[in-house]
């Protein structure tokens, strides 16, 4: 029984998704240079207004939209720290009439850290891992994108974007922590228009 | 409306937000209850967990040959002969990692100071959040891997037997060096006024000192980070002088610099490349450090004038390894020795009222024509 519903629920969320202007996103998400990673998000309009300007000839729009985003991701610092999250958030993003896109999005998400399980050797020849427990904790995201979108004649929409942003939490501590990032994503629409 | 709607939205989202963050900014928070406490008093302390990032340096290839620690005395002989045997903690790597990258990561321990223990944990202390320059030097991030140490290592049963000693060379320090004297002698000669000195002291720090200042709440606090010399011997003249010359450079830091940046302007056109009074050896790389450097060494020349005899001071200033005027050339200030002359002659024939900041348009019009 269990199966048939996941089934019947991918086939539902598949449907919508090909009829819906969901945009995939993925791309590098690094703390620091030296600390890689990886996010993937999805981005659905949840209002959009769009305003035709006719130039020689052709018809450009210019379009305002209220987003409504998901992402997952992962970075590493090593043996000090690696993490998983995942966020939804919300903003707005401007297309221009060329496709140049500005974006803000704000959210707040769940963040897990952990402290690899290194081992290593004192000087008496024990053998010792370090064992240090996980901690999840609240994250709270304020992200801003420039990028751009291109609108081929045939096929999908796409493009790429680069993402400054700012994360921060409370750890178990009770100890504020964050970081600036710096991501470059590249995005296609589900949808054909 | 949906417009509008869509415009103003994300910017009362992103206006929250940013709100937050800026708080983040401020690096200190002060309740009512700390205020209290401490409100005129002079802090002597030795953080526990502090302690713990200096031992983990001390197992460092950095701790093992540069001068951030003092490495020539019995508690370092003791912290080696305890904790030499876990040099290959994955938290003893890493913070070799961040000293070779940046000698100024150091400042990463006054992050560590922030914290205390509670029993195996280690837990934010509630008043200070972060001073570490780089960052990737947040304690905060290096933390759990601390706690790991501290337990596998026994520090913290470490650090309790050393309590006598740290008790008897924290008591010596306090009847020794007169900080209480500093700071009124300093608030008399700078118009900047704080309500309370942190003196965060440890008996493995070396050569790198570092200082800086919070206010809010209506209180005002600067945190000193200097090292703590064991109580076995009785310090000579010279070597008192010293010891109080490393404290006093570091408190007036937070009375020169306001001042250096009010007169930024005029400091442009006085020192006009900084290279040329600074050979840049300790990273003070701009013309507002370098200022602050001659400053802060040149106002304790004045203030070992007004506090010791006429015979102490010139022996002070005589000695080879202690006088300002061949330590400061020798750390690259090399017009250090005229600076202080200059400034020492102009407070001498100050006017009745004149303070130590009326002196800086005086001091700026002589560097302008060196």
């Amino acid at each position: 029984m269990r199966p048939l519903l996941f089934i019947l629920l991918w086939l539902w969320l598949s449907q919508v998704v090909a009829q819906t202007p969901i945009q995939l996103r993925v791309g590098y998400f690094g703390p620091t240079i030296t600390s890689p990673g990886i996010r993937a998000s999805a981005d659905y309009p949840l209002l959009a207004h769009n305003r035709r300007v006719v130039r020689h000839e052709d018809t450009l729009t210019k379009t305002h939209q209220w987003l409504v985003s998901g992402s997952a991701g992962y970075y590493s610092r090593g043996s000090l720290q690696q993490a998983l999250f995942v966020i939804p958030q919300t903003g707005y993003q401007h297309i221009g009439k060329r496709g140049f896109t500005k974006t803000v999005l704000a959210g707040i998400g769940w963040l897990r850290l952990t402290t690899p399980s290194t081992a290593y050797t004192d000087l008496k020849g024990n053998r010792l891992r370090v064992d240090v427990p996980a901690e999840s904790v609240v994250m709270y995201s304020v992200e801003t994108a420039l990028g751009w979108r291109y609108k081929p004649k045939q096929g999908r929409p796409w493009g790429w974007s680069l993402r400054p942003s700012a994360f921060w939490y409370k750890d178990r501590a009770g100890g504020s922590s964050g970081n600036l990032t710096v991501s470059v994503d590249v995005h296609v629409q589900l949808h054909k228009p | 409306m949906r417009r509008l709607l869509c415009l103003l939205l994300p910017v009362l989202l992103a206006g929250c937000s940013l709100e937050q963050l800026d708080s983040l900014q401020v690096d200190h928070q002060f309740s009512d209850d700390y205020i209290n406490q401490n409100r005129g008093r002079v802090q002597y302390i030795a953080p526990e967990v502090y302690e713990l990032m200096h031992v983990v340096i001390a197992l460092t290839p950095t701790g093992r040959r540069d001068c951030l620690l003092q490495r020539d005395t019995p508690y370092h002989r003791a912290v080696m002969a305890q904790f030499d045997t876990y040099r290959n903690h994955p938290l003893v790597t890493q913070v070799e990692k961040l000293l070779a990258a940046n000698r100024w990561n150091y400042t990463t321990l006054a992050d560590a100071a922030a914290y205390r223990f509670d029993g195996e944990r280690i837990v934010f202390g509630g008043i200070y959040r972060k001073i570490a320059v780089h960052p990737e030097a947040k304690f905060a991030d290096y933390r759990p891997l601390a706690e790991d140490f501290a337990r596998v290592s026994g520090f913290r049963v470490f650090f309790q037997a050393q309590q006598p000693l740290y008790q008897t060379a924290l008591k010596k320090y306090e009847q020794t060096v007169p900080i209480r004297a500093m700071w009124a002698w300093l608030e008399t000669r700078f118009p900047d006024q704080y309500d309370s000195y942190q003196v965060n002291l440890s008996l493995l720090m070396g050569c790198f000192h570092f200082t800086n200042s919070g206010r809010g709440n209506g209180f005002a606090e600067t945190r000193m980070f200097v090292p703590l010399p064991g109580a076995e011997t009785t310090p000579t003249l010279v070597e008192s002088l010293a010891r109080s010359r490393v404290v006093f450079t570091e408190i007036d830091h937070n009375y020169v610099n306001p001042l250096t940046t009010q007169y930024n302007r005029q400091l442009s056109k006085a020192m006009n490349n900084w290279r040329d009074w600074n050979t840049a050896q300790g990273g003070y790389e701009s013309r507002y450090e370098t200022m602050n450097e001659y400053m802060t060494w040149a106002v304790f020349t004045l203030y070992i004038y007004d506090t010791t005899t006429p015979n102490e001071f010139a022996q002070f200033q005589a000695d080879k390894s202690e006088g300002l005027d061949q330590f400061m050339p020798n750390r690259g200030f090399k017009r250090f020795p005229a600076f202080n002359a200059q400034l020492l002659t102009l407070y001498k024939a100050r006017k009745s009222g004149q303070t130590v900041a009326d002196l800086y348009p005086a001091m700026l019009d002589w560097m302008a024509n060196q």
